[in-house]
């Protein structure tokens, strides 16, 4: 068999254009459980301010554990190491703990409803930037949760709080199960 | 068919005609950056072919007996399940046919 140059350049083209779609694909499919296990997190602490006001933050701390450990196993099943699930993962959540927590720090906000938004469009403006970079689906997902965030934050007053537990945690749920689709 | 040359090198003389095929290069192409010895769902593959069942089916089974893909079948709470990877050998084998590709490429150009 023998092949002409424009064979070869159809060719390659394919390969390049199917490791593309295929690397993609698998990167959703690797970050869909790490979208359910936090939009859990979000509907139960979100609720929980919203029942619970007295308990303030301290009802996140058991929640962000487990949803920490949530990760590192999902990370385990998806046949990544465990400890730190990769070396993204971690400098994302670092980036995200400074971000927030320094912002927190700076502004002093006196309203659980400011932390709330806070969180969401910090974490809507990762997903845009890192969309931007390649995963398009990324961006979506980003610009939903910021687009639901902000008309909820000035509109529905106290009830932003199960707001962002319905939308926000349910909408990373059903973000992850469209990762999970081709 | 491209092979390993005489001392480990790699042979990229001639394509691999097991792997050339358009459907069988794009397996190949979805396979290869997926984590050593990882499995994808028939299904899921199908999907990211966008190819017909029977028409993958067939191409598999015959990437398989050449030792390219290794293909296991099971039952997941009652229901057939098929799961397909690359092997090392079709790894290798897609490696020397991207060379081979690469090297008709350069040598066009000059």
């Amino acid at each position: 068999m023998t092949l002409s140059p424009s064979d070869a350049t159809a060719a390659l083209q394919d390969i390049k254009q199917m490791e593309h779609r295929s690397a993609l694909l698998r990167g959703y499919q690797s970050a869909s459980p790490h979208l359910m296990i936090w939009g859990v997190v979000w509907a139960i602490g979100y609720m929980l301010n919203y029942l619970l006001p007295a308990w303030g933050g301290l009802t996140w701390l058991p929640l962000v554990v487990l949803g920490v450990i949530g990760d590192i196993v999902a990370a385990r099943a998806d046949g990544r190491d465990g400890g730190l699930p990769d070396s993204a993962y971690a400098w994302f959540s670092a980036a995200y703990l400074m971000l927030v927590g320094g912002t927190i720090a700076v502004m002093q906000p006196h309203d659980p409803r400011q932390v709330a938004a806070l969180n969401a469009l910090v974490i809507s403006a990762a997903y845009i930037i890192y969309g931007t970079i390649g995963a398009p689906r990324m961006t979506v997902i980003g610009v939903g949760i910021a687009g639901l965030t902000l008309p909820g934050y000035f509109v529905l007053g106290t009830l932003f709080l199960p707001w962002m537990a319905a939308v926000g945690g349910g909408g990373l749920v059903l973000s992850g199960f469209w990762l999970r689709r081709v | 068919m491209s092979a390993a040359a005489p001392g480990g090198g790699i042979n990229v003389s001639a394509p691999d005609e097991v792997i050339h095929q358009s459907l069988r290069l794009r397996i190949m192409a979805a396979l290869n950056p997926l984590p050593a010895g990882e499995m994808i769902d028939f299904t899921r593959l199908r999907a990211v072919l966008q190819a017909t069942d029977g028409n993958l089916g067939a191409h598999l089974t015959t990437l398989e007996g050449a030792g390219y893909v290794a293909i296991e079948k099971d039952f997941v709470a009652k229901k057939p399940r098929t799961r397909v990877m690359a092997t090392p050998a079709g790894r290798a084998a897609f490696r020397r046919h991207v060379a081979y590709l690469r090297t008709l490429l350069e040598e066009a150009a000059e």
